[in-house]
């Protein structure tokens, strides 16, 4: 098992977007299980009226993806944090059939269970499901995540730049693992 | 900060404006969003890097279906992403153009979209199915 410093330092994601909040199991390159607790206090139920309804209370799907793939992230990584030095970030590209069964609201605690089935070229893809107790709540049959040169500073007009896929240093480093 | 466009839960209110118009048996629809850098979700994605995440423009094409075709009750509520993917991020002061289909289907919505920089790039595509809420 491995607490939130060990995940703070793999994801460069941070507070409100960093959505893991333990890893239970990690079998690297093969599977991970994670665990991301839903409580009312998330900033995304702040702006809820007092008379809102249930449905309201629904955990954003999007959250939920976005929770998914930084557990993919973690598996991918295998727990290490990348060198800090390569211009490169873990970016979420895309998913097939990610279909949502469940509600989640908060109380709920999620766990994600994700396999990592290829590595082709630097790109990554996973698959899994998301559980709340018994019940299962999402299951997606792939999930694409590959490392990206973001620019800094660059503006919105050089953006892009960064949509031609890997690029020679991400090749470079994938080429030698 | 977060919740109220469309109603529900919310990470960030991620349609500024919008339209709708009927489009033989479905709906054309449209919505914008600025890039705010100092969104607090934005602040931690990453820090020093503000980069609208990608699970935004899902965040964005839910909250234009509620705003659009919502019932009150919760639906249109996303059941399925068929197919997602995108292509360049969306960096601070960027601005999200989104242009959705809804094509009505056996409980809800089929949902084609694009999402287009304020330069007019093409940075995700998304095929979704909406219906009520699960």
């Amino acid at each position: 098992m491995r607490e939130h410093p060990g995940i703070r330092a793999v994801l460069p994601q941070r507070y409100p977007m960093l959505l893991v909040d333990r890893i239970l199991e990690l079998d690297p390159r093969r599977s991970i299980r994670t665990v991301k607790a839903v409580t009312a206090t998330e900033p995304c139920y702040a702006g809820l009226p007092e008379d809102a309804e249930p449905w309201r209370y629904h955990y954003p799907p999007a959250l939920l993806i976005e929770s998914f793939g930084q557990s993919a992230a973690l598996l991918w990584l295998d727990g290490h944090a990348p060198a800090a030095d390569d211009g490169l970030t873990l970016m979420f590209v895309g998913a097939t059939e990610f279909v949502f069964e469940g509600g989640v609201l908060p109380g709920d605690v999620l766990i994600h269970t994700v396999r990592l089935d290829n590595v082709i070229a630097g790109t990554a893809f996973a698959s899994g499901e998301t559980w709340a107790g018994t019940r299962r709540v999402a299951r997606v049959t792939t999930l694409v995540a590959t490392r990206r040169p973001v620019p800094h500073l660059t503006g919105p007009a050089d953006a892009s730049a960064v949509a031609a896929g890997p690029g020679p240093a991400q090749r470079s480093r994938e080429g030698s693992r | 900060m977060s919740g109220l466009a469309g109603g529900a839960a919310a990470p960030l209110r991620a349609v500024d404006t919008y339209t709708a118009i009927p489009d033989g048996d479905g709906w054309l629809l449209c919505s914008t969003l600025l890039v705010r850098g100092d969104d607090p979700s934005l602040r931690g994605h990453f820090p020093g890097l503000p980069v609208l995440p990608g699970v935004f423009v899902v965040e964005a094409l839910g909250q234009l279906m509620r705003l659009a075709l919502g019932d009150g009750t919760g639906a249109p509520a996303l059941r399925a992403l068929t197919s997602v993917r995108f292509f360049a991020p969306l960096l601070d002061g960027d601005e999200l153009r989104l242009t959705a289909r809804a094509t009505a289907a056996p409980g809800g919505w089929s949902v084609r979209a694009e999402g287009r920089s304020a330069a007019g790039t093409v940075t995700s595509r998304v095929r979704a199915e909406y219906g009520a809420p699960c």
